[in-house]
């Protein structure tokens, strides 16, 4: 409701405002309290920017973004009929959309607003040249009042959004995805790659710190999952192919084929028969299962399957057993693998992980010794529906052991890549506290030793169990074992190492060891990474949007992350994310449409020949040539105005709103138009490089202050004649920056920047300029550092740069008949 | 992974060994006794095994062909341990020398035999030892009761060591008194066109393990079929294609399956395959007509 009179109040303010056919901007100098004012002198830069052309009132505020801030200069805007706006205060990518906001509610179209961002790249970069900073300061604001006087009003397309979902992952955080979004009424495909749901909740005995039946608990849920009325549920099948955008997603799925059909009752017949015993990957290669054979007996759905891999062969003269055992006939040799689309409007991806395998790691023994097993492998061994009934048994021997030692860390929190994983993988303390709860529950009299770095017991109930622990008399030991080694006669291992609380030395014999093991991502999540355009942190997981305020967000809009695929966590936290990422998604589809933001491509029919230069480049595919028209034509709603079209169509026909070739030209002139031969004008791009260089201001990372970095939302957009201007104004060097090349945020843009650099990099070298002055650099958000050496590095460059070479320069580049290219 | 085939070559063998908490399985194939015939490579049902072929230098075998089986392939069916006819291929599960398949009864054994009448026999003086000496892989021992000066008064006891035995049929050929009775169990045809041989070319004699082909008047080889046991190993090593073996019988114990008419139709031809599916029909008809029967 409130929404709705906001609205309305703006449409009625923007009633009262009176045809602006003079420009009256209005510029703001936010002190920041003294983030900003502390190195430069906003009241100076106030003056200077009153004295640019179209500027009616310039003003210097203390903290822009709080309340009284914004109530003052929306006061400003309607008192002074102000028609343009200019904040220089942060990065836009902090608050851009809040002062757009501020722009609406005082009648002024969001869209007429431009951000000077003095802060991260100006005062916390130049902490100790306050007159340098001032003046690159008064550079940013010029820049920005340039642009927004030709800045002009857009409207918003609205894209309606499908009310229904895909979950990728079948595990517990995927079938509480698609429960939650279920219930809601949303139908939804939950597409699951192993034959059956349940992931690795399904495969643990007990879960902490309750020590509930994992399988008991979860098997509602599966069941629920299997029979919903709005989920349908694609097991045995994998995501092929997915296209689109937000609300608007096309997504191919391949069923694989089972080989039996729906008739079949899950009675067994068939796997008693199959003469084919391969190893069973639910038991973690503990025991053997047929070439038919359903994963595990609560498998949902309670289907068998066929395993052409290791079935001697599919026909019914090759073995058949199976086939003749059937009773109900279910079993279908000719079954083929079908293609399925599917139309969504969201996407939560719950990939999962997989269990780190320590064969790697020879110092422990893996696979060399027979009594050292994983701790998966012991919850399968401690499962009362595992190989051994649930009897703990010894490899070697199968008998009970006396003593059992586990070992903490392995595969994480490792020094170095070789041996395994930088993180901490969170389940794994508690899950050997647990595992020796079970044991002592059982058999009080093995004894019990765990070697541990730290033990994190971190969440509600933990430090309960392990006091419970300790207390049922497990001996907790500070201090890994360097090294393992079996006594051959017993197969009993001997640990050595260091009691770090007591600082002696331990060697220790124990009959059975138990690895604790991480978890690490899933080693095909880069299949899922391509087609959805998702990035991945430095250890492997999925990258959430804002690692704090945006937490199950990834920045593909409509995708969102649930459970272990964004990091590893333990059920709780995975079901909390999984119904945060419903809800999320939820968001979406309740309001049933998303507004594009309105920095599309316009084409103009004019100058169009239709030569497609612009439909090669193009990474959504959304620009097409009509056959017919022979002009180009643009889809809206799949355009995300990376820009690359516009800087490669050779007539301009190819209008970039909101940040067109003339703006750009302005804001090259405003930074060229002093000194320009001591200066570096960067073009950077809004996703990468633009957050490199905020990230080096909130790092407070010095640097030279001769850069003017002018945003674009993407590097593809950078024209040659972009960078030709900039050095026909004098400039002593341009910096193109952009994402990384297999990470840029519109999938595969920058490779148009490369090649164009590279081109220009010709060029200059035939016209004998020094082509080191063009610098191409692919900077992340988190390379702030590398933002700043870059610019440390090109400080050299423009120092070495002569007079006489900038006049050369000039001159090479300035064409002799004055052909304005548009 | 556990419970992954592990394979370990050593000079005079092969292993392949698979380990699960509760069963264990265990393939080895001896080099030495294998001749490459690659009947093995020819029934695998998942094609695991490969051929590496022979060396023939100067009409002189200098390294018979070969066979490796891949690890990542191999499901530990056993078809292959089942028809290897020089036993060259072994497995056990859990230590218990069997086959997967044959456990699970979807795979037959074939029918071999020897067997000694010892009526026939024993106590005879006439016995010159002749099969314990013609036997290919010195299976048989005889042990004889001799008179001082070392002539043999009778035959006490045949000991067969079974494990060895090729069931060639030589010594059956040898025994003068028809004492020995071998059941051979691939039964086929082998022609030898000795035109084609190159001269002094002795690759096939080499390689055959029951001297089924000697060198013949003509210092050509010359074959009798009566000693083969079909393996077509000799097949492989000419390097002038001039033997061709056929074989169109297996003898085999009673098993309804598939697996088993799959792996008959590689070894032998569509018509053996036939055959055997009339007869299993015919069989089959004749069980409904007791049932019927029985019924009315």
């Amino acid at each position: 409701m409130a929404e709705k009179q906001n609205e309305e109040k703006i449409t009625e303010k923007q009633k009262q405002q009176p045809e602006a056919d003079e420009l009256r901007i209005g510029v703001y100098i936010c002190h920041c309290g003294k983030n900003i004012a502390g190195s430069v002198n906003c009241e100076e830069v106030a003056k200077y920017a009153a004295t640019l052309p179209h500027v009616v009132l310039a003003k210097d505020n203390m903290y822009s973004c709080s309340d009284p801030g914004q109530e003052s200069m929306k006061k400003d805007i309607i008192e002074n009929k102000l028609n343009r706006i200019v904040i220089a205060s942060c990065t836009p990518r902090l608050h851009e959309p809040t002062f757009r906001r501020m722009c609406e509610e005082a009648g002024l179209n969001k869209y007429l607003y431009e951000m000077a961002n003095i802060r991260e790249h100006c005062s916390w970069v130049h902490l100790y040249e306050p007159e340098k900073a001032t003046e690159k300061a008064k550079d940013l604001v010029e820049m920005a009042v340039a642009k927004v006087a030709l800045l002009k009003p857009q409207t918003e397309a609205v894209v309606p959004v499908t009310r229904k979902a895909l979950v990728i992952g079948g595990g517990v955080a995927g079938i509480q995805a698609a429960l939650d979004l279920g219930d809601t009424g949303y139908k939804v495909y939950l597409v699951e790659k192993t034959p059956s749901i349940g992931g690795r909740m399904a495969q643990i005995d007990k879960t902490f710190p309750t020590m509930d039946c994992s399988i008991c608990i979860l098997a509602p849920k599966m069941s629920d999952a299997g029979r919903h009325r709005n989920i349908e549920l694609l097991a045995n099948s994998e995501v092929l192919e997915v296209s689109g955008y937000i609300g608007n997603f096309k997504v191919k799925v391949k069923k694989k084929p089972r080989y039996v059909t729906k008739e079949c009752t899950a009675c067994g017949d068939c796997a008693n028969v199959c003469p084919v015993e391969v190893p069973n990957e639910f038991e973690e290669g503990l025991t053997y299962r047929k070439a038919i054979y359903i994963p595990f007996a609560q498998a949902v759905p309670a289907l068998y399957l066929i395993d052409e891999k290791s079935c001697l062969g599919l026909g019914d003269n090759t073995c058949a057993k199976c086939k003749e055992a059937c009773g109900p006939d279910a079993i279908d040799f000719t079954a083929k693998e079908e293609i399925v689309e599917i139309d969504v409007g969201t996407i939560i991806v719950a990939t999962g992980v997989d269990v780190f395998d320590p064969a790697a790691l020879t110092e422990y023994g893996y696979m060399k010794y027979p009594n050292v097993i994983t701790s998966m492998e012991f919850e399968r061994i401690i499962n009362a529906g595992g190989p051994t009934g649930g009897h703990l048994t010894r490899p070697s021997d199968m008998n009970l052991p006396k003593n059992v030692a586990f070992i903490q860390c392995i595969g994480s929190r490792c020094l170095s890549d070789k041996k395994g994983h930088q993180y901490c993988s969170n389940v794994c303390c508690m899950n050997t506290i647990k595992d020796c709860l079970l044991i002592k529950e059982h058999w009080p009299e093995i004894k019990l030793y765990v070697f541990y770095i730290d033990i994190r017991a971190f969440g509600k109930g933990f430090e309960d169990l392990y006091k419970r622990a300790k207390q049922a008399g497990v001996v907790f030991i500070r201090g890994l074992p360097g090294e393992v080694t079996e006594n051959k006669e017993n197969h009993n291992l001997i640990l050595v190492g260091e009691d770090l609380t007591s600082n002696k030395f331990y060697k220790m014999e124990t009959e059975m060891l138990v690895l604790s093991v991480g978890i690490e991502p899933r080693a095909d999540s880069s299949v899922i990474q391509r087609l959805l355009t998702l990035s991945k942190t430095s250890d492997g997981f999925f990258m959430e949007a804002h690692p704090k305020l945006r937490p199950v967000d990834t920045p593909t809009g409509g995708v969102f992350l649930a459970g272990c695929a964004e990091g590893p966590k333990d059920i709780k936290d995975s079901v909390t994310q999984a119904s945060a990422a419903a809800g999320r998604a939820g968001i979406l589809m309740a309001k049933g449409s998303v507004t594009v933001e309105a920095i599309t491509s316009r084409i103009n029919l004019d100058k169009c020949t239709g030569c497609g230069l612009c439909t090669k480049v193009c990474p959504y595919n959304a620009i097409t040539v009509d056959k017919e028209t022979k002009k180009a034509v643009v889809v809206e709603a799949a355009c995300a105005g990376c820009g690359t079209c516009g800087a490669e169509c050779p007539f301009g026909a190819i209008e970039m709103r909101h940040f067109t070739d003339e703006q750009i030209n302005e804001q090259i002139d405003a930074a060229t138009r002093k000194n320009a031969d001591k200066k570096i004008v960067a073009f950077c791009c809004n996703w990468c490089s633009y957050a490199g260089a905020d990230f080096a201001g909130v790092s407070r990372m010095q640097y030279p202050p001769n850069a003017r970095i002018i945003r674009t939302m993407c590097s593809g957009r950078v024209a040659t004649k972009f960078v030709e201007r900039a050095f026909r104004n004098g400039a002593a060097a341009v910096l193109v920056a952009g994402c990384h090349l297999n990470d840029c945020h519109y999938i595969n843009a920058n490779y148009q920047t490369k090649k164009r650099v590279e081109r220009l990099w010709s060029k200059l070298e035939k016209l004998g300029i020094d082509k080191n002055r063009l610098q191409l650099a692919w900077i992340s958000a988190a390379e702030g550092e590398k933002f700043a050496s870059k610019i440390k590095e090109m400080q050299k460059i423009v120092d070495g740069v002569t007079k006489a070479e900038i006049e050369k320069t000039v001159a090479a580049l300035t064409p002799k008949k004055v052909k304005e290219a548009a | 992974m556990r419970g992954e085939t592990i394979k370990k070559e050593k000079r005079k063998e092969i292993s392949l060994s698979r380990n699960f908490l509760t069963r264990k399985y265990l393939l080895r194939l001896d080099k030495e006794l294998c001749t490459g015939c690659g009947i093995c490579a020819q029934i695998c049902p998942k094609e695991a095994i490969e051929e590496h072929p022979p060396s023939v230098v100067n009409g002189r075998l200098k390294k018979k062909p070969t066979i490796d089986i891949d690890a990542k392939s191999c499901i530990f069916c056993g078809e292959c341990v089942v028809l290897c006819p020089y036993k060259a291929l072994k497995m056990e599960v859990d230590g218990e020398e069997t086959t997967t398949i044959v456990k699970n009864e979807a795979f037959p054994v074939l029918l071999k035999e020897i067997k000694v009448n010892k009526n026939v026999c024993y106590f005879k003086p006439e016995c010159k030892l002749e099969c314990q000496d013609s036997c290919p892989t010195e299976c048989i021992k005889v042990e004889t009761k001799r008179s001082e000066d070392g002539k043999i008064l009778r035959v006490t006891e045949i000991n067969i060591n079974e494990p060895l035995c090729l069931y060639c049929k030589v010594c059956e050929a040898a025994c003068p008194l028809g004492a020995i009775h071998v059941k051979k169990p691939l039964q086929g045809t082998i022609e030898l066109n000795a035109d084609l041989c190159p001269e002094g070319c002795r690759a096939c004699i080499d390689i055959c393990r029951t001297h089924a082909i000697e060198l013949g008047k003509d210092n050509k080889p010359i074959v009798s079929s009566e000693f083969c046991l079909f393996c077509s190993a000799c097949q492989k090593v000419c390097p002038k294609e001039a033997i061709k073996v056929n074989r169109d019988w297996v003898f085999h114990t009673d098993i309804e399956a598939a697996a088993w008419l799959t792996a008959l139709k590689k070894l032998t031809s569509l018509q053996s395959f036939a055959k055997e599916r009339q007869t299993k029909a015919a069989k089959s008809r004749l069980s409904v007509i007791k049932k019927r029967r029985l019924s009315e």
